[in-house]
């Protein structure tokens, strides 16, 4: 993974785990919070509540009270007694329900027979033993009862809060039983009292609702009375709760992206600013690995990283001068070298030069009588080695002034072709196998290029005397043009492949030691190279590798 | 209280005004209407506090007497051919009668909005000429001459009185065919039933309608003809089979007249009130067989929003049904709607009140046509027509009325008659076949 890649990371990772630290840890805290908060609002609309009932009760009673000892109750019941009109009696309920702020007003004889009905006149005439068993009760506390009214769809059961009192005329005594419905207005009321959702319900019932909460919900259920039912359920909605926890998530979530943000800014600066010098330090090594031993590295950089880049550039300033230095001194170790292997070759025919002439020095003295033949023999040795000398002389001559190479488009299959057909006779044993790649193309210098062949299938031959078999090969590889001459000799011993490409090194008794040296640097003439590859025993590969394109040989 | 104002529960009739004194014109008649509504719908006929009013700005026809019949007032009815009427309007001239054929052929429509479209029922073509409306008779119809007195047939206006609404006082018609009418001034109001009663017992109204006296105990009967009867209509259709047999044992009408009707009413065990039935008004076998429930069962009860009678009645018959596990939801309706739902058959219960004629053949084609039955009307009315004999018709239509009570879809709750009290100034006050007092025939003598 790069640098650059790891300080990203390194940065988001810094700013991502204080945040997944404390975002759980501040979620826990404000939910615990809001929770504690609305139990705290849920206990006190249930004392509100609880409040308000108790409230209601003591309304309830008081106003039965005044109610049975009022004279408009005496009144009715006169009324009654009298035999008025139903439609009076009923308007006469009507008013009692209203005057008194009661919601269920019933009036039943004492065979327990709706004598009136204020909440529901029609069911005067018919028994109503639920509000008759509050008679039978003998308390003077309001009951919780189901009564009886009207409602859109038809007549339903709604709870109510009822006392009864009794009234007497005379002999006629009535049952005067009322109250107030708990209805919706009594769930409206407690709604906005409390603030929460009240649901008045028994089992498998609800009766009226008041107030909304959207879900979840916290629930809590007020009992109306010990022996009912009927009970007051409060709800209060979580949706507060999870709406908080959303908004304070969400604002946390978004300093959290800022955050990120932010640190991946400074880490792409950061990494900017430490991986340049580094890359830059990079490529410089990689220039000298290129063999630009001088390369400079141009980095703005400080502290240990500007002192790395200040030693890199004065190590390269020392290997380049150190390199020039060893350079030199191989250069001149490398004509010595050539001086001393020139010197023995040109040494070795002064002997026999310097022999013949001793001896037809001798033979003169001596006026021996053969010096005529021997004169002549001596004369043909000098002659001989005078040639050989000439011979070494211009080998070395082309040698050191190979002129530069002619670059033309060539094809090198033609080329191959004609360098074979001066091998079209082989001597007996030799096989010569071609196997070239059609319009193989390439630039260089034709005459230079045959040359080379020429030397690798000469030697190719004379490594194999008793015969044998040799492949030559044309074909494009990676943009370049390779031509291997392969035999199956005793190949190039290890020894000797770093020294095969030297001047004067020579593994034949008759060898100059310069084909291979020219071969060499024609090839690298050409920007390519001259490689020696096989196995010992089995055969010798010599590869030429040159570039296909010229501009590549020249920036080679 | 009773030395201050005398009831007079329509049994004035027969008394002469001239018994009291002479006859005198002006002053102001005050009368009081139990209504919560702050206007009275004059051309309301279908409650005995409004019909008689109505009669005031929209006169009927003819007058129908209980001794001397018909009695023509402001058109003639005469019969050039067996099968063709004419009727001569003797008010307003020819644009009356104009306005009267367009009402009657308006009536007469299939889609019209009203039961006694079932009065029209043998007329066909009417048409205005001049003063005259001439009419085909489709079958033989003798009672023809006492339906056309019933008030909804009646003219638009030209009564005695004039006056559009109840906050102007009604003027005197100086050009009422029968007469100027001898108060100068109607001054009408309304209330509930305890604060009128207040009115007329402090002398602050002469007439009252609706309600009773404070001194006044309950009649346990009307004592003039209770023409006034309601129905309650259903819809065999939305209802189901077994909510006829529920009705019937369940909605008790004694139970509604007893505690739930203003009285004086009477229940209806026939579909005709007991003043037409007469001695055929038998009780009808009580409906035997298991007592239907229906848990869940849903209806709707559609009745008229102002009137608290219908209310109570209503109210009555949901807690009855509800006991028998329907479930039914009241819905007050304005009076036009009530209608419009009657005529398309819009509801499943429907409370309607209606001004039954004296004709007991009459008053079954106005319930058969209540009930919806057009197929049934022709058939019934035609073979009651066939009846030359006033008597036999009368009788055979009772017959039918008995036979029909329990195939109609509707029945019969009870039957309402005007409930009228006159202080002691008032005199003259008489009743016609309908039971309605003659307004017109008024007049205020000095205590």
């Amino acid at each position: 993974m790069r640098l650059k890649t790891r300080l990203l990371l390194s940065f988001v990772l810094l700013a991502l785990v204080p945040i997944a630290i404390v975002v759980p840890t501040a979620r826990a805290q404000l939910r615990s919070t809001l929770e504690r908060e609305l139990e705290q609002r849920m206990q006190a609309a249930e004392t509100a509540t609880n409040a308000d009932i108790v409230q209601r009760r003591r309304d309830v009673r008081e106003t039965m009270d005044r109610l049975s000892d009022s004279e408009a109750m005496e009144r009715f019941v006169k009324e009654f007694h009298a035999n008025l009109t139903p439609s009076r009696l009923s308007a006469t309920a009507q008013q009692l329900i209203r005057i008194r702020l009661l919601s269920v007003l019933s009036v039943l004889d004492e065979k327990g027979v709706t004598v009136l009905s204020g909440h529901l006149p029609a069911r005067r005439g018919d028994p109503d033993p639920d509000l008759f068993a509050v008679t039978k009760l003998q308390d003077p506390e309001p009951q919780v009862v189901l009564v009886e009214v009207r409602g859109d769809a038809g007549l339903q059961k709604m709870p109510a809060l009822v006392t009864a009192r009794p009234v007497e005329y005379g002999a006629l005594k009535l049952w005067v039983v009322g109250g107030v419905l708990l209805d919706k207005s009594v769930a409206d009321h407690l709604a906005d009292l409390t603030g929460t959702r009240v649901d008045i319900a028994s089992a498998g019932a609800s009766y009226a609702t008041g107030g909304k909460a959207l879900p979840p919900l916290i629930e809590r259920a007020v009992p109306l009375a010990p022996s009912s039912e009927v009970t007051i359920t409060l709800a209060l909605s979580r949706a507060t709760v999870a709406e908080a926890e959303r908004v304070v998530l969400k604002a946390v979530l978004v300093f959290a992206a800022l955050g990120v943000f932010l640190a991946l800014v400074l880490a792409l600066w950061q990494s900017l600013v430490i991986t340049r010098p580094v890359e830059a330090l990079t490529e410089g090594a990689r220039r000298v690995a290129a063999g630009d031993l001088g390369a400079k590295v141009e980095a703005n950089a400080q502290g240990e990283v500007g002192a790395l880049v200040e030693t890199f550039n004065r190590m390269t300033s020392d290997l380049r001068r150190t390199t020039d230095n060893l350079v030199a001194a191989e250069r001149v170790a490398a004509w010595q070298e050539v001086a001393r292997r020139l010197a023995h070759e040109i040494k070795n025919p002064l002997t026999p030069i310097r022999m013949s002439l001793e001896t037809l020095q001798a033979a003169s003295a001596e006026n021996n009588p053969r010096f005529p033949s021997l004169f002549k023999e001596s004369a043909a040795v000098v002659l001989e080695e005078v040639d050989r000398l000439k011979r070494i002389v211009d080998e070395f001559t082309r040698f050191a002034r190979l002129p530069k190479p002619q670059l033309q488009d060539l094809d090198l299959e033609d080329l191959v072709k004609q360098v074979l057909t001066l091998y079209a006779a082989p001597p007996p044993g030799i096989t010569l196998e071609p196997a070239l790649e059609p319009g193989l193309k390439a630039q260089g210098d034709r005459d230079q290029l045959t040359q080379v062949l020429v030397n690798l299938v000469k030697n190719a031959q004379e490594a194999m005397p008793g015969g044998g078999r040799i492949w030559v090969r044309a074909r494009s590889r990676d943009g370049q043009a390779v031509i291997e001459v392969e035999d199956t000799g005793p190949g190039v011993k290890p020894e000797d492949r770093a020294r095969i490409f030297e001047p004067y090194f020579t593994t034949k008794g008759a060898g100059t030691g310069l084909g291979l040296a020219i071969a060499a640097r024609v090839c690298q003439e050409h920007g390519g190279m001259l490689e020696v590859d096989g196995e010992p025993g089995k055969g010798a590969i010599f590869r030429v590798t040159i570039p296909r394109q010229a501009a590549a040989a020249t920036a080679a | 209280m009773n030395a201050r104002a005398l009831a007079v529960v329509l049994l004035l009739g027969s008394t002469v005004a001239g018994a009291a004194g002479r006859p005198r014109y002006g002053g102001t008649l005050r009368i009081a209407l139990a209504s919560p509504a702050a206007q009275a719908e004059l051309l309301n006929v279908d409650r005995p506090e409004t019909a008689a009013l109505a009669a005031l700005v929209a006169p009927p026809l003819c007058r129908l007497d209980p001794q001397r019949g018909v009695i023509p007032t402001t058109a003639e009815l005469t019969h050039p051919q067996p099968n063709r009427v004419q009727l001569l309007v003797r008010a307003g001239g020819p644009r009356r009668a104009a306005d009267l054929a367009a009402r009657w052929n308006s009536l007469s429509q299939p889609g019209a909005f009203s039961p006694y479209r079932a009065l029209l029922a043998p007329l066909r073509g009417v048409t205005a000429t001049a003063t005259t409306i001439d009419a085909a008779l489709a079958f033989p119809w003798p009672d023809l001459d006492r339906s056309l007195c019933h008030p909804a047939l009646g003219l638009a206006d030209g009564g005695p009185y004039t006056g559009p609404t109840s906050r102007v006082p009604f003027s005197a018609n100086p050009t009422f065919p029968e007469g100027r009418p001898f108060p100068d001034r109607l001054q009408l109001t309304t209330g509930d039933e305890r604060r009128v009663a207040r009115s007329f017992a402090t002398r602050q109204v002469d007439l009252l309608f609706g309600a009773a006296p404070d001194d006044a105990q309950p009649s346990p009967a009307p004592q003039t003809p209770a023409l006034f009867a309601t129905y309650l209509v259903y819809r065999s259709a939305h209802a189901g089979a077994e909510l006829r047999t529920v009705l019937e044992q369940s909605v008790d009408a004694q139970d509604l007249v007893q505690r739930f009707v203003t009285a004086p009413a009477v229940p209806m065990t026939q579909l005709l009130p007991p003043a037409l039935m007469g001695a055929a008004a038998a009780t009808p076998a009580a409906f035997s067989g298991p007592a239907p429930r229906a848990p869940g069962r849903e209806l709707t009860l559609v009745y008229d929003a102002a009137l608290d009678e219908h209310r109570a009645v209503a109210e009555r018959i949901q807690v009855r049904l509800h006991d028998r596990g329907y479930r039914v939801a009241l819905k007050p309706v304005p009076r036009a709607e009530l209608a419009s739902r009657w005529a398309s058959g819009d509801f499943d219960l429907l409370l309607q009140s209606l001004l039954l004629p004296p004709a007991p053949a009459a008053a079954l084609a106005v319930a058969i046509e209540l009930a919806g039955r057009h197929d049934l009307l022709a058939v019934e009315l035609t073979a009651l027509g066939a009846v030359a004999d006033a008597a036999a018709r009368d009788a055979r239509a009772r017959e039918r009325a008995a036979a029909l009570r329990a195939s109609l879809p509707l029945l019969p709750l009870y039957a309402r008659a005007p409930q009228v009290s006159a202080s002691s100034n008032i005199q003259g006050l008489r009743t016609d076949a309908f039971g309605l007092p003659m307004l017109d025939q008024l007049f205020l003598t000095q205590d």
